[in-house]
């Protein structure tokens, strides 16, 4: 089948993504919407059943019509959610915390006594999330936007009170924790799904991507491959241990700070030679006690959507970059965009990056193109290190 | 049931809470993400910390109606859809996708709607005559808990 898009040609982090088992949700609340319409149409036409409906709904403070909207968006896309979830008991849980937030919905419509029950279920629901994250459930976008959908619930239950101090500053700090829970849980999910992907075939940490396509025992010809850009980088690089030397060359090394900082050399990201050796595009370096420590090299393609070479077959996966948050104030990654869709104040989010290749060169590192393992590197650097595991 | 959680600007600073609560989420993230990359996008995570503050205080000021808060949240609002918009030409031309569905929530469909609640004439009217969601509460027009 032909690629669509871009982004169709790679695999990245669920938590930025929608898993397609989740659409039943996406289809009911759209569902709700529709519901919505025609209680309206049918309440405007004089039936006497919806009028009475309406009636009630139109009787709330707005705030609370807000709420009533917000719990059963939120209750049929946790019905939706838990068709196409597994295991069982996910499943039921979900079926459960639909089924609660329906009745918290309609005793809000009958003034009946709903905060408690309410807050009980959106308190309960937005915990649980965490544990479920943990415990390896895809947490994707429509799971965040469910619980995006409850914490805002929750603010209208606990911000609509009367009460002291004591009583708003509790209800601020549950609300701003639940938001926090459900970005850490997407940070768990993201990483528990993501864990040691970088292989073909698996799923990336987030800000990865990696291109589609299968793992396999790569071949004596790829393995030789492999092995000798390995070494000619080895060689390659090695004067560049030397910052004087980089600088001269033009990488941008005056101000190293932070783990495995990559220092860019613009001339050589633009020269139009790939795989050089002498000239990789970035060098990466580790601050150490004595003055940085070269850890490796970063081969990058001159632009987007360009495959790079695989020229040892599965061992040599190129990777790129996406929700990247890069800051203006100055030039600097800021970190990954926040499963809540945005990235620090004066940052932009990068959409996708060019595909690119670590070498880490640095001696007994066991495998040169796989992923760093930082506490090996500070071993290394407190000169503790054996081969890296 | 009484209706002090009624009305446009009662919505809207309900809405502008929860961004002042996302942007906390925003702002441990982006202090994580200045001590682990360094020192470069400190400036970045400072702003981001400012910007939560002073959302916080702009959710206060909203509530005892002070006219001037009104303006700034709108000017906020625009800000954030601004930033929200390079994104999304940037996500367009370069990888062929949108903003992320919750990232469209949180930065383009909440700032959009508490832009259009606080634009509302019951809106502005409301704080011409000064209504405080303080006096509200001491009159006993706020839900008592329980309900």
């Amino acid at each position: 089948m032909n690629d669509t898009t871009l982004l169709d040609r790679y695999v990245g982090n669920p938590i930025y993504g929608m898993d397609p088992e989740h659409g039943a949700a996406l289809l009911l609340v759209l569902a709700v919407g529709l519901a919505g319409l025609l209680v309206w149409i049918l309440a405007r036409r004089g039936h006497a059943r919806f009028e009475a409906f309406a009636a009630r709904y139109r009787a709330l403070p707005s705030n609370y019509r807000l709420l009533a909207w917000l719990l059963a968006l939120s209750a049929t896309a946790n019905l939706g959610m838990a068709l196409g979830e597994s295991p069982a008991v996910v499943s039921w849980w979900l079926g459960a915390v639909a089924a609660a937030q329906l009745v918290s919905a309609w005793l809000l419509l009958h003034d009946r006594r709903w905060r408690k029950t309410t807050s009980v279920t959106l308190i309960a629901a937005l915990t649980v999330n965490l544990g479920l994250a943990i415990a390896g459930v895809t947490v994707d976008q429509v799971g965040l936007a469910i619980a995006l959908a409850e914490a805002t619930a929750l603010a209208v239950v606990l911000r609509s009170v009367e009460g002291g101090k004591l009583r708003r500053s509790f209800a601020t700090l549950t609300v701003v924790g639940a938001i926090g829970l459900t970005t850490l849980a997407g940070w768990i999910g993201a990483g528990v799904a993501g864990f040691g992907g970088e292989n073909l075939g698996e799923t990336p940490f987030p800000g990865v991507l990696l291109p589609k396509g299968t793992d396999r025992a790569p071949t004596s010809a790829e393995q030789e491959a492999a092995d000798r850009v390995y070494a000619e980088t080895v060689i390659g690089i090695t004067k560049y241990e030397d910052l004087a030397v980089a600088a001269a060359a033009g990488y941008q090394v005056d101000q190293i700070v932070g783990s495995q900082y990559h220092a860019e050399n613009p001339i050589f990201k633009a020269d139009g030679v790939i795989l050089d050796p002498e000239r990789p595009e970035t060098l990466v370096y580790e601050p150490g006690p004595d003055g940085p420590i070269l850890l490796g090299a970063l081969y990058e393609m001159e632009s987007i959507g360009e495959p790079g070479p695989a020229f040892g077959g599965p061992i040599t996966v190129w990777h790129a970059h996406d929700h990247i948050c890069f800051s203006l104030t100055p030039p600097a990654i800021a970190g990954f965009e926040s499963p809540l869709g945005a990235c620090p104040i004066a940052s932009i989010s990068v959409p996708i990056t060019n595909e690119m290749i670590h070498v880490w060169t640095l001696p007994g590192v066991e495998d040169p193109y796989a992923e760093l393992d930082e506490n090996w590197v500070a071993d290394y650097i407190e000169g503790t290190a054996g081969t890296q595991h | 049931m009484n209706r002090t959680n009624d009305g446009p600007v009662e919505v809207a600073a309900l809405l502008l809470f929860v961004q002042a609560a996302i942007a906390v989420a925003l702002s441990a993230e982006a202090v994580g993400a200045a001590i682990l990359f360094g020192g470069a996008s400190a400036p970045s995570a400072l702003l981001t910390v400012a910007g939560t503050v002073a959302t916080f205080v702009l959710v206060s000021k909203l509530h005892k109606r002070r006219r001037r808060a009104r303006r700034w949240v709108m000017a906020f609002q625009i800000g954030w859809i601004a930033l929200a918009l390079v994104d999304l030409a940037l996500a367009l031309a370069l990888a062929g996708r949108g903003l992320t569905p919750v990232g469209f929530f949180t930065r383009m469909v909440l700032p959009s709607a508490i832009f259009w609640l606080l634009r509302r004439p019951e809106s502005r009217a409301e704080f011409a005559t000064g209504k405080t969601f303080d006096t509200a509460g001491a009159s006993g027009e706020l839900e008592t808990v329980g309900t």
